[in-house]
């Protein structure tokens, strides 16, 4: 992508120095007590509350010069939400670079994905959060879910989960799955399928989440547990991929990963095929087997 | 007139990336610019929003003014600046945050003489710590000249009730370490430097 993005008037990065020094207060905060949502004045920004604020003003007060910035939407570099934030920070952050790789970035800020690749230390990942109360769902008051956490006082998220059992045999969490981060507060992970919530687990990189409606910033540090609640006989289980007529594993019909998490289509004709969810993973293995096809020709 | 080096924003974000960094793995050396440590963290952190307690005066006066920081006593401020080198005073107290709020728990900056890998020689009274708990894996070491053993004893009390405590800044002249209420001090030993 190019470097030299033209400047938008604004002040770099957007945000004032008071906001962007609050913003990091929190964060240090939201690191120092791994899983517990500090409190943050969350500023209005140019786009509505309910797309990315919280992600797009931590990617504002953590980013400078030297960063590379990816902004994934479901896996997708060039869905709307990513585009529109993308272009954005390259306008009101000049000098920072953009970037569809994976690898090569270090700061990517995320909407409903983790990179199927493993993140690496010197990489931060911003995801954005709705809903960032697990606790919402059997109490209403925030007042009460705040001593709850303190207290790690689960008890009756415990009671849903095993109501769930019982009328349904299954936890009916798909995504935004409950998970306890160092043994203490339990997050809501943002809408991340079931999938993704084992890579939070002693993960090398540094894991924010910010909600920007809700104003509360989260963060799970690397090498920190993050166990999903479950009980001790209904093991956890992730998204199974098999296609019931062959038993087998369904495939990505571009680049043929069996490993990665699957998006469900329906073509012209009304069939269902399935393609990689992240699309960097995806374009990186038909990379890797164009270039070997190339290498084989050559020799 | 010019803004100081750590006055402008370009240097408080790559000096808040990098304490971010710090705090995120607990006990590992993050380097400071030539404006020394204990500058490269109140710079990235405070505004006219936060108050700081400096009760030895460790700034200077034009430092303490472009910080704008308001002065507040050690048991009500968010950030403390002490150093470490001297035994902590018996009513020390800084804020602990509440059940509901432990992020208003104080964060405590101690001056050190110096911090390195253990495995390198200290000068005076070196202090081994092995550190465990999130940041960490497994257990990483880590050698601090020069602090008061009475310290650690203090933020073992202050860290005892989680999530309320507070979290500890150790700032030599040219590195800082970061110590979250959640770091466990699993061992200390101190050994006498050359």
């Amino acid at each position: 992508m190019s470097t030299a993005h033209r400047s938008a008037g604004y002040a770099f990065g957007f945000l004032d120095d008071r906001a962007k020094k609050e913003l990091r207060r929190a964060m240090l905060k939201a690191v120092s007590i791994p899983g517990y949502q500090v409190p943050y004045a969350s500023r209005e920004m140019p786009i509505a509350r309910g797309f990315g604020t919280g992600g797009l003003q931590l990617t504002l007060a953590l980013i400078g010069p030297a960063d590379t910035l990816k902004v994934i939407d479901q896996g997708a570099d060039d869905s709307v939400n990513a585009v529109n934030l993308r272009q954005f920070i390259e306008l009101t952050c000049p000098g920072t670079r953009t970037t569809k790789r994976t690898a090569a970035a270090t700061l990517i800020q995320t909407r409903h994905r983790i990179p199927e690749h493993p993140l690496r230390a010197d990489q931060i990942l911003v995801l954005q959060v709705p809903y960032p109360d697990p606790l919402v769902v059997v109490e209403p008051s925030e007042e009460r879910r705040k001593t709850m956490h303190g207290e790690a006082d689960y008890a009756r998220l415990w009671v849903k989960l095993y109501e769930d059992m019982v009328h349904f045999d299954e936890i009916t969490f798909s995504h935004r799955y409950p998970t306890r981060i160092a043994g203490h507060y339990v997050i809501d992970p943002s809408p991340i399928p079931r999938w993704d919530v084992p890579k939070l687990h002693r993960a090398e990189c540094l894991y924010l989440f910010g909600a920007g409606r809700e104003k509360k910033i989260y963060a799970v540090p690397p090498h920190t547990d993050a166990e999903p609640l479950t009980f001790d006989d209904v093991p956890f289980r992730v998204e199974d991929f098999t296609d019931p007529a062959t038993g087998r594993r369904r495939a990505c019909s571009r680049c043929g990963a069996t490993d990665s998490f699957l998006d469900e289509f329906v073509d012209d004709l009304g069939r269902k095929t399935h393609q990689c969810s992240d699309t960097d993973h995806c374009l990186a293995r038909l990379d890797a087997r164009a270039t070997a096809v190339a290498a084989a020709f050559a020799a | 007139m010019r803004p100081a080096a750590w006055g402008t924003p370009e240097a408080q974000q790559q000096a808040f990336r990098a304490v971010l960094d710090g705090f995120a793995r607990p006990g590992t050396l993050v380097a400071a610019p030539a404006d020394g440590a204990v500058l490269m963290f109140l710079s990235a952190v405070l505004d006219e929003s936060v108050t700081l307690a400096d009760p030895l005066d460790l700034l200077s006066a034009d430092t303490r003014r472009l910080l704008l920081a308001p002065s507040a006593t050690v048991d009500k401020a968010r950030f403390v600046l002490l150093d470490g080198r001297t035994p902590p005073a018996a009513t020390l107290q800084p804020a602990l945050g509440t059940l509901e709020s432990p992020e208003l728990g104080a964060t405590v900056v101690l001056a050190v003489d110096a911090l390195h890998d253990p495995s390198q020689p200290g000068s005076g009274q070196t202090t081994i710590l092995q550190l465990q708990g999130p940041g960490v894996p497994g257990t990483r070491a880590l050698a601090v000249d020069g602090l008061h053993p009475g310290w650690l004893d203090r933020r073992a009390a202050w860290v005892a009730a989680y999530p309320m405590g507070v979290d500890i800044v150790l700032a030599a002249p040219h590195t800082l370490v970061a110590l979250p209420r959640t770091t466990r001090v699993a061992s200390h030993a101190i050994a006498r430097g050359v």
